[in-house]
């Protein structure tokens, strides 16, 4: 059986036909005037490309758009995405039925562009949000100079903390966990700083080492209370533990061995070799004091190679420097010579990291070093990375 | 970090937004410009009639059997109205059915293009936007009347 349809297409004039669609700040209801200068409104339409999955349960979904000036993004209950407009030359025409008998059909909005959906995965930027500072305690008076310290005027809650940042809702409860992020009673939402996080890691390995608790046994419920009897000054302290355990602890409540051996390392090739007085020190003065920073009595392996990306290493005299990659030249033309001039020879697999960081087309990571400096292998099998 | 703009989808109707072309809202692509002949109508509000679009809409004998056991009525009676009463899979299978099927439109009393009945490679949510405030969705388009040839004389 075939049912024969025969459509009237109607319009009327401007600007739904040949109308421009662009959308302009607070404008999207233009009122724009006609031939004889009456104004009239007009509603502005996006056509917007949806996965088939994300349609099954639209009407559960909490669709959000997010942007600032330069970016567009959209958040279901569980994905990021980001929004791309494509630009097309057709002339695409939205019609709706008008009238009872439904042949008389209307366009409504012509549209130059379409709305591309790309899922995308955005780590959760938590730079900018105010510090927690211990209760009454003024740690240190550079933390009062942070802008969004000072505006706090407004409390910062975990509702609008989510509706601010290109994140679902199911991805930010999941990056919670190790964001060192805490919910206050107030309902705000503070970020722990690197001064409180190595304070109160101290005490939790003290408080193991104490309890004498198995290192893939972690009992948040015994820390915190060993910790609370080291520290009662501050009301939030089982708040800052669990949120500290969260990020060095796995889901099988094992203790993070690397990534405490890191901190620490890291702590120490900041106070005993740092970047800016680009002093290096022998390898071996370096694992004493990084063994010396942790707490007495924890057992923890360490090696050089977890902290790749943070130190330069001399390959004859193996002496050791910080390198803080923030503060390299942004672009690789200028950040190349600079690493250069903190070293003649370097190990590739140390320098590659501050190469990697700009590798934007993600070219193969031998590729990117050759097209800036020059790769050799030496008589040990290591590749060296040299100025060409 | 900076903090973004939100604003949050209205899903109206919840889950009755998805319409079809044949049965709802068309969308038609035509290839480069569209040139109507405009009257000369002062009124802006006032529709002028550009074109016409004929398409046959194929359905099966299976599917026919479904619309008269969803609807409860007579082989007679069923006609495009009756067809948007029905379930939504069915609408889908109906449409499914006629994929790439040609149509035809007439624009004017010169022109006639020879188009398709297309899926779209992704549903098309068509959103409505008021001010920088509020965003509906309105409804969801899946396929589309689409002509890319050249248009030929009405002879």
């Amino acid at each position: 059986m075939d049912i024969e349809i025969k459509y009237n297409l109607n319009s009327v004039r401007v600007p739904f036909l040949n109308g421009s669609e662009e959308y302009k700040e607070s404008e999207s209801i233009v009122k724009r005037r006609d031939d004889l200068g009456n104004p009239i409104t007009v509603t502005n339409y996006k056509f917007l490309q949806v996965p088939e999955y994300l349609l099954e349960h639209i009407g559960d979904q909490d669709l959000n758009f997010k942007g600032d000036a330069k970016n567009l993004f959209m958040t279901s209950n569980e994905e990021t995405f980001q929004v791309k407009q494509n630009f097309h030359s057709n002339c695409v025409l939205l019609m709706k039925p008008t009238g009872l008998a439904s042949i008389d059909y209307s366009a409504y909005t012509t549209q130059h562009s379409e709305l591309e959906l790309i899922q995308t995965n955005i780590p959760l930027d938590t730079s900018g949000l105010p510090f927690y500072r211990y209760e009454g305690d003024i740690l240190s008076d550079d933390d009062n100079d942070d802008l969004t310290n000072s505006g706090s005027s407004i409390i910062l809650t975990k509702n609008r903390l989510i509706a601010s940042l290109p994140i679902s809702r199911k991805e930010f409860k999941e990056k919670w966990k190790g964001s060192l992020l805490i919910e206050l009673k107030d309902k705000s939402i503070k970020k722990i700083p690197y001064a409180i996080e190595a304070d109160i890691m101290n005490l939790i390995l003290v408080a193991i080492v104490s309890l004498n608790i198995d290192y893939t046994e972690i009992d948040y419920g015994l820390i915190k209370t060993k910790v609370r009897s080291l520290k009662d000054d501050d009301e939030n302290i089982e708040l800052l533990v669990t949120a500290i355990l969260d990020k060095y602890t796995d889901l099988n409540r094992n203790l993070k061995m690397k990534e405490i051996a890191i901190f620490y390392g890291l702590k120490t090739l900041k106070q005993k070799c740092p970047f800016a007085r680009r002093k290096f020190i022998d390898l071996n003065d370096f694992y004493m004091y990084w063994k010396e920073s942790l707490p007495s009595y924890f057992n923890c392996d360490l090696d050089i190679d977890f902290l790749v990306g943070h130190f330069a290493k001399e390959i004859e005299s193996e002496k050791v420097l910080e390198v803080d990659s923030k503060r390299l030249p942004a672009t690789i033309q200028r950040r190349v010579p600079y690493l250069m001039g903190i070293q003649k020879t370097w190990e590739q697999k140390h320098i590659q990291p501050f190469f990697e960081e700009l590798n934007e087309h993600k070219i193969k990571p031998d590729n990117f070093i050759m097209k800036f400096a020059r790769r050799k292998k030496d008589k040990s099998g290591k590749y060296i990375v040299t100025e060409r | 970090m900076g903090l973004l703009n939100t604003i949050s989808v209205d899903i109206t109707n919840k889950n009755n937004i998805i319409n079809y072309p044949i049965l709802g809202d068309i969308l038609l692509e035509i290839q480069g410009d569209l040139e109507i002949e405009r009257p000369n109508e002062t009124d802006l509000s006032k529709e002028y009639r550009f074109g016409e679009l004929e398409f046959s809409l194929h359905i099966n004998e299976d599917q026919i059997k479904q619309v008269i056991k969803e609807l409860n009525i007579k082989r007679e009676s069923i006609t495009l109205e009756t067809l948007s009463r029905v379930s939504s899979n069915l609408q889908d299978a109906i449409c499914k059915s006629n994929d790439k099927k040609e149509c035809v439109v007439y624009i004017g009393t010169k022109q006639r293009l020879i188009g398709k009945f297309l899926k779209l490679p992704l549903p098309m949510m068509i959103l409505e936007m008021e001010g920088q405030e509020k965003i509906t969705a309105k409804k969801v388009i899946k396929y589309k009347f689409q002509f890319v040839d050249r248009p030929l004389p009405i002879m």
